[in-house]
């Protein structure tokens, strides 16, 4: 394999994410080198911060327009559902999420995961955030987050 | 600080690491509140890469509130990463003291921290060696922790900003305590509103008049060849223009200001 293909296939790495294996038509000694390329190229990238999948913070108005994309929220759980629970978004709007919480609940949690809906969210991740949480500051958070200062957050 | 600087980054001896630019600005900068999309957004200042800015500040320590992943024990350090939502961010504790052992004891994988550390760049990679770091207790702190990030991000870009129109007024920015920012690298002395507005009437003059005054005779104001523009005191001292050109026409008469470049700039007649 010329060595320009196994460049256009590193470059290619940034964009699908594909390792070696993937690559057909490599002898041993190409396997080696992209490999040893696939770490430059993976030490760069790690220089880079992690910031490709920010979870926007929103209450229930806001989770309609990133519907598809990582969100986090605060909300008051109002009962445990079948797969899920229904809560109550800062913004005293019905919330839907589905996957595991944790138990037991606390009044308020916080859920990481993918807006499925403008109101239901499938959670990645379901954390307690205790039994007092302001829920008018954090829905004022939101609204700044989303809107004048949205470039220090996503 | 629970943390011997000898060992800050294993190569640093605690001569060199004094006598950095890091090290003076370590004792003067507070701990900034910054998003993390904010610091791997934070550029060099200069040629120096241990150096950060971040809306055009310079930034030291930083203080992030995240979720803990990946924890990573060893004998002297422990490694782990804070999200916060906006990005990740390594961050290494040095394990020295019984205390430093015993706080790391409390973080576990997928609670919330409060991280305040230096920030660092070590071949090229950003992370924060860490002087402290706690679980979050009462969550109302994250949303505390990002509003903190706003409001630094304003002040320094509206400090910024009346620099860059000549003036070097600014609002107190030193009023948060819990990030006593120390502007020293950019020289200038802040002046906090409360001092300048005066109610009442003091020497036959007006409230308005002797607000005008007092921010004229600001000494950043008054040492501005220029003088200052009308449409500048109406703004900061949150008048109508007609009160300012009011205020104006008395204070011309009395002779304590007058016009300077053109009919919109004055300058006061003396410092006090």
């Amino acid at each position: 394999m010329p060595l320009h293909r196994l460049i256009v296939n590193v470059f290619s790495l940034f964009t699908n994410l594909k390792f070696s294996r993937t690559i057909p038509h490599l002898d041993l000694h190409e396997h080696h080198l992209f490999d040893k390329m696939l770490l430059y190229v993976s030490a760069f990238i790690c220089k880079e911060m992690d910031t490709t999948n920010p979870a926007v913070i929103v209450n229930g108005d806001l989770l309609r327009s990133y519907v598809g994309r990582k969100v986090r929220t605060v909300i008051q759980v109002i009962r445990p559902d079948a797969g899920g629970l229904i809560g109550r978004s800062t913004d005293e709007k019905q919330i839907t999420i589905k996957g595991q919480p944790p138990s037991p609940l606390t009044t308020f949690v916080e859920v990481i995961g993918v807006a499925d809906s403008a109101l239901s969210i499938r959670a990645e991740i379901v954390t307690n955030f205790g039994d007092t949480f302001d829920t008018n500051n954090y829905n004022q958070l939101c609204q700044l987050a989303n809107g004048e200062f949205r470039h220090l957050f996503i | 600080m629970m943390f011997s600087e000898s060992q800050m980054d294993g190569g640093f001896t605690s001569t060199q690491f004094t006598n950095s630019p890091a090290a003076t600005n370590r004792d003067t900068a507070g701990v900034v509140p910054l998003t993390i999309k904010q610091i791997s957004e934070a550029s060099h200042s200069g040629d120096d890469k241990s150096n950060f800015v971040v809306s055009g500040a310079d930034v030291v320590n930083v203080t992030v509130v995240g979720m803990v992943s990946n924890i990573v024990e060893r004998n002297t350090d422990v490694t782990f990463t804070v999200d916060d939502g906006t990005g990740k961010l390594d961050c290494k504790r040095w394990v020295n003291e019984p205390f430093d052992k015993l706080q790391m004891e409390d973080v576990r994988e997928g609670i919330y921290v409060r991280v305040d550390g230096h920030l660092r760049s070590f071949r090229g990679a950003r992370h924060v060696s860490v002087f402290s770091v706690r679980p979050v207790t009462n969550f109302d702190e994250i949303t505390f922790h990002f509003i903190a990030c706003i409001h630094h991000h304003m002040r320094t870009t509206k400090v910024q900003k009346t620099q860059g129109d000549g003036t070097t007024f600014s609002q107190n920015i030193n009023s948060t305590p819990s990030t006593p920012i120390q502007n020293v690298a950019n020289g200038f002395k802040t002046t906090s509103l409360s001092q300048m507005s005066v109610p009442f009437t003091v020497d036959g003059l007006k409230g308005f008049d002797q607000m005008v005054l007092a921010y004229l005779q600001l000494p950043a104001n008054y040492e501005n060849e220029k003088g200052i523009h009308t449409n500048e005191l109406a703004q900061k001292l949150k008048l109508s223009n007609d009160k300012i050109m009011e205020s104006i026409r008395t204070l011309e008469d009395e002779g304590m200001i007058y016009s300077t470049i053109d009919e919109f700039h004055y300058k006061a007649t003396s410092s006090s």
